[in-house]
């Protein structure tokens, strides 16, 4: 009896001491989005988007910013505003300004992010033309979201349905860091009104040094990834200048690359698109009754893309990045290349863009 | 008609007259044709109709010198015994016997068993009620037990070996088992902890139990008590051994295993494919009643970041009144209800109705509307009450409840992790327990994987050909299993 | 061959031994080896997980050859019968250092992933009572809780390997390219590094005699091993298709931050989940070699095996509080791993050309 009161006594002891600190979900400040923007001398400002739960209005939130060097010093430098600890378990969607992007790089904001295991890999970096502060700012109406969760649909939904490669922290992390292949994010802008997804950024390392507009995306998303949605919209080249808009139901990539020995010619990479899409619309009321009216939306299609898809290529290989991961696809077929070689060779590679369109599909009238 | 003598004359028998003082003893003093005897019995235990019907005519018929004998060749009732014994004639006579002594001898007595058998009728099961199963149930008369359970096995291999408990109690306690089925080892080891059994009071069938277990310090109960003949006659046939207890409804059948305590005797009454799903759910159904509430408090103490942020919202802004942390709310609910619980039990029916809208509606409802707890773990303590009532079995029932509360503590010491541990002592505590020496976790854990599909899911009744072999029977076909018909040289459909 | 020395109530039957060879071997090894790995061999580390899978397969028919040769079933009996009685001894009494520090590495090193990923601030002396605690209980239920304890840990959290899967939507296959261009002392290396995770089948040693018709459970000891190779293989196989490998380099624990790219309906984060579940993981980890130990010592020292239990824990946790850097750990983890090369490896084949030789000498004297 007396063993049973021992053991009892020290067991509870044993708990007391050793209780983990509460982290109470009502007395904490999660924040869903961040954003930083570059002030001077490599300081940053950084914002987080907290949600305020009443029961009575939805949606509702707080902007807190403080402005330090290091990401982790400002969120104990916003703590110190706020009532509750701020916590960065839940962040949806971080913001990096385009110049913090380019002159800073984001190697350094990726060390915290990376290093902390609450952020986790599924997280959206998005690149903001501008200044984050203008655009966390937006007061957006008839909605009941706050900001940071109306951004982070905004991104996924596009990445979903839209013309967007999709990207997380994982897979942005991989390619900044590997050798072959240069990373993107998405590009957004503030409009008059709202907050536009308005293209690509392209990074060089963690140095973003351009970025792919709105009309190039679908080309760049078909490059990258196999995909299904999307839009394309396009001027055939007759009398009437009909606008035509194809829906893309399903698409495919595939490269081929034939190895050169030891690098001493120029290594052929031919990129093979094939699109399976829908008729959307076709402007100018033209019957869609002859046959070779499809055909012909089809080739304009291919030479289209083609075309596009050339110039995207001759712009990476002039800014001497690689976002399609062309090095990364020749090293796997040949042993002996190196990062340094690749550069070398790259731009001298021969890459050829092939695009096979198929319309499945013109809708429920002709 | 006995003649009443008027004086009470002094029994020369120091037992008797000891016995005399009470006052439902009688010791009637007679004389008929010139004889004395003397009838004694308890007034409470014996049958009354037997007594004037069948034995006191017998008294009058005698001629001169008669002797016990010859009485006992007379009255009509079998197991009549002529003793000298007196210690067996107090227990005899404690046992509903009456006493005929003949003024030869006062020492030498005929006992005659004539007890009444005051009890309920059968009537349907009150706690393992089924839908569509019989809804016959055990009462708490020996006698009647053993009839519903031999009509059940009419067989010549069904053993009952009766046995006495209880210094004070003097409890008849009768095992049954199969002969030719049920292990040896496994009687051996019941017979013998009954008799090693030394306690006073023998009052229900589960002090017995607790005497025999294995393992005292467990929640978990080692045997299955049940009251529904269907079950002990199919727990017998399997190779199980079966404790009736006189003055209790509830029968003993050991050696249990876990997965048992989730199963009813209507899962074989349903298709096959019906009571898999209801026994899957079951078993689900424990779990999430023992894992809900602390994963609630786990998540909302320490693990925010585990929350899908749709449902972030909601739960944030339920809690938006609340004042206290999530433990003590989920600790005051689940007190609530288990005070809801203890009450309603113990209320009369009458009464109960009323207050029980009054505690499950008025107060849930006045709960959250005060502030005091959220209506999310309103919902899940509810639930998990609910499920934790899925177990045919009452004990294994309070079992699930009262694991969830060293749950609730570890979640709010270690979160996720302090759930991960205390499941692990948890488990540790199931692999050491033991039902009079096979392992608990049977099919599971000594792996037996034809076991196995008995247990988990309800196979077909075709497949059933093999007794489980947790209780390691003698003999182990049930039925061998014909080949089924099939279409021989039928190719087409129609045909 | 002597009958066991071991009454036939305590034995398990022999198709345990999978589940108590794999269970000792997947342990903490598998979070981090792909870091090591992946510096000595890059792609090619699945080479040295197959060659270092079969070195353990081959080291497990060692041991059956030995136990099949030897006159009595316990292994501190055969140490004494092979090299005498003090040199017997002294080896006994490594291999109770050697087994006791296994347990050791593995609490540190779950530890540390506590207070990374989980609770910071739980003290981990305290936390590693309760877990000995817990091993305690274990331990009074005999070696059939044990074995036990063995399958459960297999059965409750093989699942989460569907984790792999989730994994290979982020993930491409280019990455696992180009293979084989390593040399063979490279080879080497990796064999070591590959080696880490494999390590714990050792512990046959011990409870070989607990084992009903101990001989006809080799097949399955081959089986137990076999599956842990092909478990670190898929493992490492999808990390490389999953990771760049300058990523994977930077990554401590490369398995876990797999896990944070799972996205359930109901749990957001499930990595979290899952360090609380490798708890049930690690159990037989702790517990197995605990008891090996400490049934060694029991022989040594002719006492009580619950004696000998709470002194060994005793030592553990007196170790426990000298780790509390990362660095001295490292140094302590390098020089079990080399124990266990020279106990494991070394000294089972000196123990078996051993008994060979004193056969053949018996044999001669008579």
């Amino acid at each position: 009896m007396k063993r049973y009161i021992l053991t009892g006594l020290m067991l509870f002891s044993l708990f007391l001491t050793s209780c983990a600190q509460p982290r109470l979900l009502d007395e904490l400040n999660i924040s869903q989005a961040a954003g930083f923007d570059l002030i001077e001398d490599g300081e940053m400002k950084g914002f987080f988007v907290f949600p305020v739960f009443k029961s009575e209005e939805q949606g509702s939130y707080q902007i807190l910013s403080a402005r330090s060097n290091t990401i982790s010093n400002i969120q104990f430098l916003v703590s110190e505003k706020s009532p509750f600890p701020v916590v960065m378990g839940q962040v949806l969607v971080i913001l990096v300004s385009e110049k913090l992007a380019k002159e800073v790089g984001m190697i350094d904001l990726m060390n915290y992010i990376y290093r902390d295991p609450i952020i986790g890999s599924r997280q959206v970096f998005a690149i903001v033309g501008g200044e984050v502060e203008d655009l966390l700012y937006t007061k957006m109406n008839q909605t009941n979201l706050n900001i940071g969760v109306y951004l982070s649909d905004l991104l996924s939904q596009n990445m979903r349905n839209g013309n967007q490669p999709v990207t997380n922290q994982h897979i942005f992390m991989n390619q900044m860091l590997a050798k072959g292949v240069d990373a993107y994010l998405p590009y957004i802008k503030k409009t008059s009104n709202a907050i536009k997804v308005t293209g690509v950024a392209l990074f060089d390392q963690e140095k973003m040094v351009g970025h792919i507009p709105g009309e190039d995306t679908f080309t760049f998303k078909a490059m990258i990834e196999n995909h299904k949605n999307g839009i394309y919209e396009f001027q055939l080249a007759d009398q009437e200048k009909t606008h035509v808009v194809i829906e893309n139901i399903k698409s495919h990539v595939s490269y081929q690359v034939k190895p050169t020995n030891n690098l001493t010619k120029k290594p052929h990479i031919t990129i093979d698109i094939k699109l399976k899409g829908e008729l959307k619309e076709f402007m100018k009321s033209k019957k869609i009754d002859k046959p070779n009216i499809l055909d012909q939306v089809e080739k304009e299609v291919e030479k289209r893309v083609v075309q596009q898809g050339q110039d995207l290529v001759q712009s990476f290989k002039k800014q001497h990045i690689d976002p399609l991961g062309l090095g990364l696809r020749y090293r796997s077929k040949d042993k002996s290349m190196t990062p340094e070689k690749w550069q070398e060779i790259y731009p001298d590679a021969d890459v050829q863009v092939k695009c096979h369109m198929k319309i499945v599909q013109t809708g429920v009238s002709q | 008609m006995l003649k009443k003598n008027n004086q009470h004359q002094k029994d020369p028998n120091s037992v008797f007259e000891a016995l005399s003082r009470s006052s439902d003893f009688t010791n009637e003093l007679s004389r008929s044709e010139g004889f004395l005897y003397r009838i004694s019995f308890f007034r409470s235990l014996i049958n009354g109709h037997l007594l004037h019907e069948q034995i006191l005519p017998c008294m009058k018929e005698l001629h001169l010198t008669p002797t016990l004998e010859e009485l006992k060749e007379r009255i009509p009732i079998e197991q009549s015994v002529i003793t000298t014994d007196l210690q067996e004639v107090e227990k005899a006579l404690h046992q509903g016997n009456m006493a005929i002594r003949l003024e030869t001898d006062w020492g030498k007595a005929l006992l005659i068993p004539i007890e009444e058998k005051k009890g309920r009728q059968v009537g349907p099961p009150e706690i393992e009620f089924g839908i569509i199963s019989a809804q016959e149930a055990f009462v708490e008369v020996l006698d009647t037990n053993l009839n519903l359970v031999r009509r059940r096995l009419p067989t010549p291999n069904l053993k009952v070996s009766e046995k006495m408990v209880g210094t004070l109690s003097q409890t008849k306690v009768a095992v049954l088992y199969i002969e030719e089925i049920a292990n040896p080892a496994n009687i051996e080891t019941v017979l013998q902890r009954i008799e090693d059994i030394d306690f006073d009071q023998i009052l229900d069938a589960n002090y017995l139990a607790q005497m025999l277990y294995d393992v005292s310090n467990t929640i978990f109960p080692l045997f299955l008590n049940t009251e529904r003949p269907d079950r002990v006659s199919s727990g017998l046939s399997e190779g199980k051994i079966a404790i009736l207890v006189d003055g209790s409804p509830h029968v003993l059948l050991a050696p249990t295993i876990l997965l048992e305590y989730f199963s009813t005797m209507e899962d074989y009454n349903m298709s096959w494919i019906a009571a898999s799903c209801f026994r899957l759910l079951r078993i689900f159904a424990v779990i999430f009643s023992i894992f809900a509430t602390p994963l609630y408090v786990a998540v909302l103490t320490f693990h925010y970041e585990l929350i899908p942020k749709d449902l972030l919202e909601t739960i944030v802004s339920s809690r938006y009144l609340v004042p206290f942390p999530p433990i003590i709310e989920a600790l005051f609910l689940e007190v609530s209800i288990e005070l809801l619980r203890e009450a309603g039990s113990r209320l009369p029916a009458k009464v109960g109705q009323t207050l029980g809208i009054v505690g499950g509606i008025v107060i849930g409802q006045a709960a959250v509307a005060a502030g005091l707890t959220s209506n999310i773990l309103l919902i899940i303590v509810a639930l998990s009450a609910l499920a934790s009532f899925v177990t045919p079995i009452y004990k294994m029932g309070s079992a699930i409840r009262l694991l969830r509360f060293p749950f609730l503590l570890a979640a709010q010491v270690w979160g996720a992790l302090g759930i991960a541990v205390m499941g692990s002592f948890l488990l540790t505590h199931l692999m050491k327990l033991t039902s009079i020496g096979r392992p608990y976790l049977e099919p599971i854990f000594p792996l037996r994987l034809a076991d196995l599909k008995g247990s988990l899911i309800r196979p077909q009744l075709r497949f059933l050909n093999k007794r489980p072999e947790n209780l390691r029977p003698e003999n182990e076909t049930i039925h061998r299993q014909k080949p089924k018909q099939g279409r021989k040289g039928k190719n087409d459909f129609y045909e | 061959m002597s009958s066991s020395s071991v009454k036939e109530k305590f034995q398990v039957s022999p198709f345990f031994v999978f589940f108590l060879v794999n269970a000792n071997q997947v342990g903490v090894g598998i979070l981090n080896f792909q870091t090591n790995l992946v510096r000595s061999m890059n792609n090619d580390g699945w080479i040295a997980i197959l060659i270092s899978g079969f070195s353990v397969n081959v080291m497990i028919f060692l041991m059956y050859m030995m136990f099949k040769k030897a006159p009595s079933d316990e292994f501190g009996d055969i140490t004494q019968y092979v090299f005498g009685k003090w040199v017997g001894q002294l080896f006994n009494i490594l291999y109770i250092l050697y087994f006791a520090s296994l347990s050791l590495t593995v609490l540190v090193h779950y530890m540390d992933v506590i207070h990374v990923w989980l609770f910071k601030e739980i003290p981990g002396l305290l936390f590693a009572s309760v877990l000995l605690l817990l091993v305690y209980y274990i331990h009074t239920g005999g070696f059939r809780t044990i074995a036990g304890w063995a399958f459960f840990s297999i059965v409750l959290t093989y699942w989460m390997t569907f984790i792999c899967f989730y994994a290979m939507k982020y993930s491409h296959i280019r990455f696992m390219f180009p293979m084989f261009d390593h040399t063979f002392s490279q080879l080497l290396v990796g064999v070591k590094d590959a080696s880490l995770s494999m390590f714990g089948f050792g512990t046959l040693l011990v409870y070989y005699p607990f084992i009903k018709h101990a001989q006809t459970s080799q097949k399955f000891a081959h089986m137990g091993a076999l599956f842990t190779t092909c478990l670190n293989l898929l493992v490492f196989l999808v990390s490389i298709a999953y990771y760049s490998s300058a990523q994977l380099k930077l990554t401590k624990w490369p398995t876990l931050t797999l896990t944070s790219i799972v996205k359930l309906p109901f749990i957001q984060r499930f990595e979290f989940i899952e360090v609380s579940l490798w708890l049930l993981l690690i159990i037989p980890n702790i517990a197995i070699p605990l008891w090996a130990a400490s049934r060694m010592a029991k022989q040594v020292l002719h006492t009580s095996q619950r004696v000998t239990f709470i002194g060994l824990s005793i030592l553990i946790l007196v170790m426990f509080s000298f780790f509390t850097g990362a660095t001295s750990f490292e140094t302590f983890n390098q020089w079990v791993e080399y124990s266990g090369y020279f106990l494991v490896y070394g000294l089972i084949v000196c123990m078996v050309i051993g008994l060979m030789l004193k056969k053949r000498w018996v044999k001669k004297r008579a």
